[in-house]
C-alpha cells in the first residue's frame, strides 16, 4: 500500500479551486433553462425556447458557428502539413541553429494577437480587396501553429528514432517509414496539437473582431455582439451548446489519445 | 542528404511563416517608424491616460497570477500525489474550462456578479447584505474571470514538474531527517520551481495581452492595453495610437521571454501556452 | 546464405576518423564478433554494412558485388537493435509480418512463415500481444525473428545480449547459436561483452579507436591476446612489469620488482634483452602452492572475493602489482595469511612495452 503523500490543506484547496472552476458554468446550464428574460436562482420553471432561439436567424449565431468551423477545420488541416513537417525538420536531425529553427516556429505565440491582427489589417488595407474569410483565416493559420508544433515536438522528443532503422532494415523506403512507423506513432502529440490549435481558433476574438467584415463574422463575435443589444438566456443557451461540445472532445480525446498530453 | 531532408521539412512552415508573419510585422514596424518616427510612443509614454492602463494591465495580471500560483500549487501539489480514482474526474475538471470559450465563461461570471447575478441574489437572500455589491464592470471581477481563465494553465504546468519529482528523492530526505515542512522547503519546492517560472510567464503573458475578459467584465471604462488597442481602432480610428500600444506590449512580452531565457538556460524549454484571454 | 567482405573500410567524422581502413572476410555461414569498448568504431561498421552511414573510403561486398549505391532498404541485411526497435503500435504478428508485407508477399505465405519463425524462436501463441505487454526476454525473441523471418543474406546483431539478466542471457547464448547455425545464415555480432563474443562467435576481431587489434578464433584471443590492451580487454587481471634478459636455454628470465619470473621462448620472440615488457596471466590459471619453487612468488592475501563458483584472491607483497589468483572452491583463506602463488610459465603471455 503506497503513503498517502498529500496533505490535508491541498486537498482542500484543490476542492475549493474545482468547484470555483465549476462554478460558472453550471450556472450557465442551469440558466439556459429558465424561462425568464433575467436569470433568477432559483429558475422559477422550465423552458427551451432559449435554445429555440439560438436557430432564429436573428442571432446569426448558426452563420457564425459554420463561419467559425469552416475557419477553424481549414486552419488546423493546413497547419498539421506545416506543424508536423516542421517539428520532424528539428526533431529528427541535428543541425546548428535547431533551436533556433523551433523558436522560429514557436514565434506567433510570443506575439499578442492583437498587435499582429492589426499588423495584418493595416497590410490588408494596402493591398485591398482581400475577402473576409481570408483576412481572418491568414491570421488564424499563423498563430495556431505553435500549438501543433510544440505538441508534436513533445512526442517527437521521446521517440525512438532506431524504429525508423528498423523498418528501413526490414524493406520499407523512406516514404513508407513515414506513413508506416512515424506518423502512427507520434499520432497522439499531433492530435492533441490538432485538438489545442481548433479549439484556440474557434474561440478567438482579438483578432477575429479586427479583421472581420460584414459579411464574415465567427461566432464568438456573434455572442458579444448579441451581448450588448440583448442580454437575455439566448447566450445561456449557445453556450450550453459550447460547453457540451467541449465535454464530448474532451471524451474522445481521453478514449484516443489520453488526457496526459496535456500534462506537459 | 540528412541535412538536405531536414531543409526541405522544414521548408513549408518556414516558408510560410516568413511571407505571412515575420514580413508584414517587420514591414509596418518599419513603415510606422518612418512615417510618424517615435511621437506616437513618446505620446504613449507622456499622457497619464495611457500609462494608467499599461499600469492597469501589469497589475491586474499580477494579481491574477500571483493568486493562480497561490491556489494552483496546492491544487497541483494534490493532483500530481493524489492515489484516488477522482483524480482522472479532476483531470476532466481542471482541463474542461480549458476547452471552453473566455466568451462564454466571462458570459458565466457576468451572470453571476452582476448587479442581479446570482451572487448577489444569495447574500441578500441571506441578509448579508443590504444592497445589491457591484462587482461586475469593476476590476475586481476582471481579476475573477481572469484567474478562472488562468488556473488551469497554472496547474497542468505545474503538474507536469510535479510528477517528474521521484518520489525517492522525497523518502531520501525523510530518511536524513528533515520533516515533511522542511522536505517541501528544501527539495520538493526547488525542484518545481522550473514549472513554476514557465507556468508564472505563461500566465502573467496571457493575462496582459488578454482581450475578452476585462471586455466584458470590466465594462465600457475599464482598459486594458489590448481593449484600448481595439478601441483605438475601432472607435477612435487613431491608428498611430493603436499602433504604439501593440508594440510596447509586444515589447513588455518579448523582455518577460528574454529574461526567462537568460536566467534559465534551457535547451528544448516548454513553451507557453495559449492566448485567448 | 552469402559471403561478406569489407575492404578498407573507412570513416570519419571530420578530424575524427570512427573507422580506420577496416578489412575483413566473412564466410558463408560464419558468425563474427566485433568486440570493443564504447567508441572503438564496431557500431560504426555495422551502421555502414545496413546502409544507414556512408563509408568515406572502402568497399562493401556482399557475396562479391559492392552495395554502396544500394539504398538501406534494399539491402536485404537483417538488423537486431539493442533497444529491440519493436514497433510500439503493431502486434507481434503485425512487427513481424512487417518486412513480408513490403515484400508483397500473399496473406496465407505470410502466415505460414510468421507461425513458423515464431516457433522456431519459441514464442507461438503471442501473435496478437503489444510489445508493451511482453516481458524483456520475449521482447528480444520477436526482434530476432522479425529480422529473420525476410530470409536476409546477412545478420546484424547489436548487442544481443547486453539487455537480459544472467540466466536469459546463456539461454538466449544457446539459443542464438543454435538459429544461427541451423539457418546458416551469415552473422555479424556486435558486443562489448567478451564472454558473449567468445560463446558466440566462430572469429572474434577486437576493435580499438576504429583499428582492428587482433582476429582470430576465440580460443586464441582469449588465451593468447596480441597485446596487452587486448588482454586487459580480454579480463586478463594480473599485469605485471619487468625487464626480460636473454634465453636460457628454451627458457627467458624476467626481472620483476626484483624477483625472477620464467617465460617460454616462443612467448618473447623477436623482443630484445633489456628491453621493458608486461607480463599478463589470467586469475584462473594462476595457483596455489605449499611449496616454493620456479615462477612461484609469495605473497599475503589482501582481499578474498567469494563468487560462488570460484574465489578471486588479491595477493600484495611479492611483486610490485596486485597478483590476483582465483581459486576453484570455497577456500577458508584469510586476510593477511600469507601466501605461495605458482605462476605456469606457459600460460604467461609477455608484451614489449611501448
Amino acid at each position: 500500500m503506497r503513503e498517502k503523500r498529500v496533505n490535508i490543506f491541498s486537498t482542500i484547496v484543490a476542492v475549493l479551486v474545482m468547484l470555483f472552476l465549476i462554478a460558472p458554468l453550471v450556472v450557465i446550464v442551469i440558466a439556459s433553462f429558465t424561462p425568464t428574460a433575467v436569470v433568477v436562482f432559483p429558475p422559477k420553471g422550465f423552458s427551451l425556447k432559449w435554445y429555440e432561439n439560438i436557430f432564429s436567424s436573428s442571432t446569426h449565431f448558426m452563420e457564425g458557428l459554420a463561419n467559425s468551423l469552416k475557419i477553424g477545420l481549414l486552419a488546423t488541416l493546413l497547419d498539421i502539413l506545416l506543424g508536423v513537417t516542421a517539428a520532424l525538420s528539428v526533431c529528427r536531425h541535428d543541425f546548428k541553429g535547431k533551436n533556433a529553427l523551433l523558436n522560429y516556429f514557436t514565434s506567433p505565440m510570443y506575439v499578442p494577437s492583437v498587435a499582429f491582427a492589426f499588423v495584418l489589417l493595416q497590410v490588408y488595407s494596402q493591398i485591398g480587396g482581400v475577402p473576409g474569410a481570408l483576412r481572418i483565416f491568414i491570421g488564424h493559420f499563423i498563430i495556431i501553429l505553435p500549438y501543433i508544433v510544440r505538441n508534436t515536438v513533445s512526442v517527437l522528443h521521446v521517440f525512438n528514432w532506431t524504429l525508423e532503422d528498423a523498418a528501413t532494415s526490414l524493406g520499407a523506403n523512406p516514404v513508407q517509414v513515414f506513413f508506416k512507423i512515424t506518423i502512427p506513432v507520434a499520432r497522439p502529440g499531433i492530435v492533441a496539437g490538432a485538438l489545442l490549435a481548433f479549439l484556440y481558433s474557434f474561440d478567438e476574438v482579438a483578432l477575429s473582431s479586427l479583421l472581420s467584415t460584414p459579411k464574415f463574422i465567427t461566432l464568438p463575435i456573434r455572442i458579444m455582439n448579441y451581448m450588448e443589444l440583448t442580454f437575455d438566456p439566448t447566450l445561456a443557451a449557445i453556450s450550453t451548446f459550447l460547453i457540451a461540445g467541449s465535454l464530448v472532445l474532451i471524451v474522445l480525446m481521453d478514449k484516443f489519445v489520453g488526457l496526459d498530453m496535456f500534462v506537459k | 542528404m540528412r541535412k538536405k531532408q531536414a531543409f526541405l521539412l522544414a521548408l513549408p512552415a518556414v516558408l510560410a511563416l516568413t511571407v505571412f508573419f515575420l514580413i508584414p510585422m517587420l514591414y509596418i514596424l518599419i513603415k510606422t517608424l518612418v512615417a510618424n518616427g517615435l511621437s506616437d510612443f513618446i505620446r504613449f509614454f507622456t499622457d497619464p491616460f495611457y500609462l494608467d492602463i499599461l499600469w492597469t494591465t501589469v497589475r491586474v495580471s499580477l494579481v491574477s497570477t500571483l493568486v493562480s500560483l497561490l491556489l494552483g500549487y496546492p491544487t497541483a501539489y494534490y493532483m500530481a500525489r493524489t492515489q484516488s480514482r477522482m483524480k482522472k474526474v479532476m483531470m476532466v475538471i481542471i482541463l474542461f474550462p480549458f476547452l471552453v470559450s473566455a466568451v462564454v465563461r466571462s458570459y458565466g461570471w457576468m451572470v453571476i456578479l452582476g448587479k442581479n447575478g446570482l451572487l448577489n441574489q444569495l447574500l441578500l437572500g441571506l441578509g448579508l447584505i443590504q444592497k445589491p455589491l457591484s462587482i461586475l464592470n469593476t476590476e475586481t471581477a476582471v481579476i475573477i474571470g481572469m484567474i478562472h481563465l488562468l488556473i488551469p494553465y497554472m496547474i497542468l504546468s505545474l503538474v507536469g514538474v510535479l510528477q517528474s519529482i521521484d518520489p525517492n528523492v522525497e523518502y531520501a530526505a525523510y530518511s536524513l531527517g528533515a520533516g515533511p515542512a522542511e522536505t517541501f522547503c528544501k527539495v520538493i519546492f526547488p525542484l518545481s520551481l522550473p514549472g513554476i517560472i514557465s507556468g508564472c510567464v505563461m500566465v502573467f503573458t496571457m493575462s496582459m495581452t488578454s482581450y475578452v475578459t476585462p471586455k466584458l467584465l470590466g465594462g465600457s471604462k475599464f482598459r486594458m492595453m489590448a481593449t484600448m488597442v481595439v478601441q483605438e481602432i475601432n472607435v477612435s480610428f487613431d491608428w498611430g495610437a493603436a499602433s504604439a500600444i501593440s508594440y510596447i506590449l509586444l515589447a513588455v512580452i518579448l523582455l518577460i521571454q528574454v529574461l526567462v531565457v537568460l536566467s534559465t538556460a534551457g535547451t528544448m524549454k516548454r513553451l507557453g501556452g495559449g492566448k485567448n484571454a | 546464405m552469402a559471403t561478406l567482405e569489407l575492404i578498407g573500410l573507412t570513416k570519419r567524422f571530420g578530424n575524427f576518423t570512427a573507422v580506420d581502413n577496416m578489412s575483413l572476410k566473412a564466410d558463408d555461414g560464419e558468425m563474427i564478433a566485433l568486440l570493443g569498448g564504447s567508441g572503438c568504431g564496431k557500431t560504426t561498421t555495422l551502421r555502414m554494412i545496413a546502409g544507414f552511414a556512408e563509408p568515406t573510403e572502402g568497399r562493401i561486398l556482399v557475396d562479391g558485388a559492392d552495395v554502396a549505391k544500394i539504398p538501406p532498404y534494399k539491402r536485404n541485411i537483417g538488423i537486431f537493435f539493442q533497444n529491440y526497435a519493436l514497433f510500439p503500435h503493431m502486434t507481434v504478428f503485425e512487427n513481424v509480418a512487417f518486412g513480408l508485407k513490403l515484400q508483397k508477399l500473399k496473406k496465407p505465405e505470410i502466415a505460414q512463415r510468421v507461425a513458423d519463425i515464431l516457433s522456431l524462436v519459441k514464442l507461438t501463441g503471442l501473435d496478437e500481444r503489444y510489445p508493451r505487454e511482453l516481458s524483456g526476454g520475449q521482447q528480444q525473441r520477436v526482434a530476432l525473428a522479425r529480422a529473420l523471418v525476410t530470409r536476409p543474406h546477412i545478420l546484424l546483431l547489436d548487442e544481443p545480449l547486453s539487455n537480459l539478466d544472467a540466466k536469459l542471457r546463456i539461454e538466449m547464448q544457446v539459443e542464438i547459436k543454435r538459429i544461427q547455425k541451423g539457418l546458416g545464415i551469415t552473422t555479424i555480432i556486435v558486443t562489448h561483452d567478451h564472454e558473449e563474443a567468445v560463446s558466440l562467435a566462430d572469429r572474434v576481431i577486437v576493435m580499438h579507436e576504429g583499428k582492428i587489434q587482433q582476429i582470430g578464433s576465440p580460443n586464441e584471443i582469449f588465451e593468447r591476446p596480441c597485446s596487452a590492451f587486448v588482454a586487459d580487454f580480454m579480463g586478463f587481471s594480473t599485469f605485471i612489469q619487468g625487464t626480460i634478459g636473454p634465453a636460457e636455454g628454451e627458457m627467458r628470465p624476467v626481472t620483476c620488482s626484483g624477483k625472477l619470473l620464467y617465460v617460454p621462448g616462443g612467448a618473447a620472440e623477436g623482443i630484445a634483452p633489456g628491453s621493458p615488457v608486461t607480463l599478463a596471466i589470467r586469475s584462473e590459471n594462476l595457483q596455489l602452492v605449499e611449496e616454493e619453487g620456479e615462477n612461484t612468488l609469495s605473497g599475503v592475501i589482501s582481499a578474498v572475493t567469494y563468487k560462488g563458483t570460484t574465489t578471486r584472491l588479491e595477493v600484495t607483497g611479492c611483486v610490485a602489482e596486485t597478483v590476483c589468483p582465483a581459486v576453484n572452491e570455497y577456500t577458508q583463506r584469510q586476510l593477511g595469511e600469507p601466501v605461495l602463488v605458482h605462476i605456469p610459465a606457459q600460460r604467461i603471455c609477455v608484451y614489449k612495452n611501448v
